[in-house]
């Protein structure tokens, strides 16, 4: 049994040392709307909502793209990403991003103004189909990223693309949610979007309990991962942020809503209350996964 | 085909980080920069603990989880297996540094000089080599290798062939050769003193190898 190890075991690189200041810690607002993004896009495609697609892809070319782009140390090198499409799942991600900004900017065109070349019930198909898909693999790729990753045991899960892209959906339609609040349309599914959501906070947060006690019980790196997030210095921000109130607080509004059978409308401050306290969870869960990633000891 | 590789006798190794030292040094690596350390772990309890150093470096892998994870291709294995870094093609992403499993990796994010404005010729010269915003790592003094080379030397036994860390090793704790030779040392070695890789249950197949203290 290792008792002392004098070097860092957690990794740095993607959480930021700070010696770039700011820029060394654009990673994570990066992961956390390259899995809302494409999250908002899937819901507000299914629930035809337009307004969505353009936000959606906003934000995804701002707060996805640009903030990744910043996060490299040599961006203008960003073009070479696409080389090793193989083996590497940054080369895949960079395919897979721009697969959705191309589908979905096409998809939000044929639905938005009346062009000749996008008209058709066929190329709408194909193109909803398509950005679709390539949505739900780009919001997943960072979970199948770091999954892959032999020498953190803690990330090596096959729950984790999984939890990605719940947590990307979910993030998704509490931003769709918050959206209709500014840019309402006739017939909105709020009442709908908050049940399916309801459902996709209680799975999540199932997922994050089995995924830490199966890990607890690996030992070695694993448990010292579980051990950082949930007693030691990280418990604040991952029991505190993610789990309480990211997931529980929300669950428990949202599920007390829907028993007390309150109507959206007439209480709409306590469903928006729990739908930003999901975003913040999002966020700080995606933060607290990378930052708890420990190598395993030497021998 | 050669397959260069090291041994590092950890019953000579005192820790004293010269290794590291003529690294820096010979490479002109800024502060907290490293391509090779010396790291302690301790195992067991009382009475019964034991301390282990590792002289730590790139593993120069056979099968190098960095290569794979490259987006850019600029992560390359040599066919004499040093994998090695092309700072013109690295974007910076970090990914390689986080999949190594031996922590081998340094990211250069900011110009790092111990002394910026009254480097001497050497230093200017070497910190020339290096790119801001690039991945760093162990590279086995590929140059020294390649130039001893063409001279008709042979890297383990002529100095001015072999990597800087193994010749300024105080203990003479490591040894350096081709793996694939089996009367070389370091095959001698790994054979007769048993030695062992570091998390070879990762598939990695490192070029590095570990003499153990006991027998």
């Amino acid at each position: 049994m290792i008792t002392a190890q004098r070097h860092n075991m957690f990794q740095q690189e993607w959480t930021g040392k700070g010696e770039r200041g700011i820029r060394d810690f654009l990673l994570i607002p990066a992961i956390f709307f390259g899995a809302v993004c494409p999250g908002l896009f899937i819901s507000s495609v299914l629930t035809d909502y337009v307004p969505g697609y353009w936000v959606a892809l906003a934000l995804n070319l701002i707060g996805y793209g640009v903030a990744h782009l910043l996060f490299l140390g040599r961006m203008e090198r960003f073009w070479r990403a696409v080389i090793n499409l193989r083996t590497s799942w940054i080369s895949r991600g960079f395919l897979f991003n721009a697969m959705f900004s191309l589908f979905g900017l096409l998809y939000a065109l044929s639905e938005a103004a009346d062009l000749p070349i996008l008209s058709g019930p066929a190329v709408n198909a194909l193109l909803k189909l398509m950005s679709i898909l390539s949505a739900v693999l780009f919001a997943a790729y960072p979970g199948f990223m770091i999954s892959i990753v032999k020498a953190i045991p803690f990330w090596r899960s096959t729950l984790e693309p999984v939890l990605f892209f719940l947590q990307g959906v979910m993030g998704g339609m509490a931003i769709q949610v918050l959206l209709m609040s500014i840019i309402a349309l006739p017939g909105a599914a709020d009442n709908a979007l908050i049940k399916i959501n309801t459902i996709l906070v209680l799975i999540v947060l199932l997922l994050f309990m089995t995924a830490l006690v199966i890990k607890a019980l690996h030992g070695g790196a694993e448990k010292i991962s579980v051990t950082f997030l949930t007693t030691g210095a990280f418990s604040p921000v991952f029991i505190g942020g993610t789990i309480i109130v990211g997931l529980v607080v929300p669950l428990f509004l949202l599920i007390a809503g829907l028993f007390l059978n309150l109507d959206f409308g007439a209480y709409r401050s306590l469903y928006y209350i729990a739908l930003l306290m999901e975003l913040v969870g999002i966020y700080l869960g995606k933060y607290s996964i990378l930052r708890a990633g420990a190598y395993a000891p030497l021998k | 085909m050669k397959r260069w590789g090291m041994v590092i006798d950890m019953k000579k190794c005192t820790g004293c980080q010269t290794c590291t030292l003529s690294c820096k040094v010979y490479h002109g690596l800024g502060p907290d920069v490293v391509r090779c350390r010396v790291i302690e772990q301790e195992t067991g309890s009382f009475p019964a603990v034991e301390r282990m150093l590792f002289s730590l470096r790139c593993m120069h892998c056979n099968e190098p989880e960095c290569m794979k994870a490259c987006p850019t291709g600029a992560t390359r294995r040599r066919a004499d297996g040093i994998v090695t870094v092309d700072q013109d093609k690295c974007m910076g992403c970090r990914y390689c540094a986080l999949v190594c499993p031996y922590q081998a990796r340094t990211f250069l994010g900011v110009e790092k000089r111990y002394f910026p404005e009254n480097g001497n010729l050497w230093e200017n010269m070497r910190y020339k080599e290096h790119q801001v915003g690039t991945v760093e790592k162990c590279d086995f003094c590929q140059k020294r290798i390649d130039e001893g080379l063409a001279k008709g030397l042979e890297p383990g036994k002529d100095p001015a062939a072999t990597p800087m860390c193994v010749i300024s090793c105080i203990g003479k704790a490591l040894y350096f050769g081709d793996l694939n030779d089996p009367a070389s040392m370091v095959s001698n070695l790994i054979r007769e003193r048993k030695g062992f890789a570091l998390k070879q249950e990762l598939g990695t197949e490192p070029s590095v190898y570990y003499l153990p203290r006991k027998r």
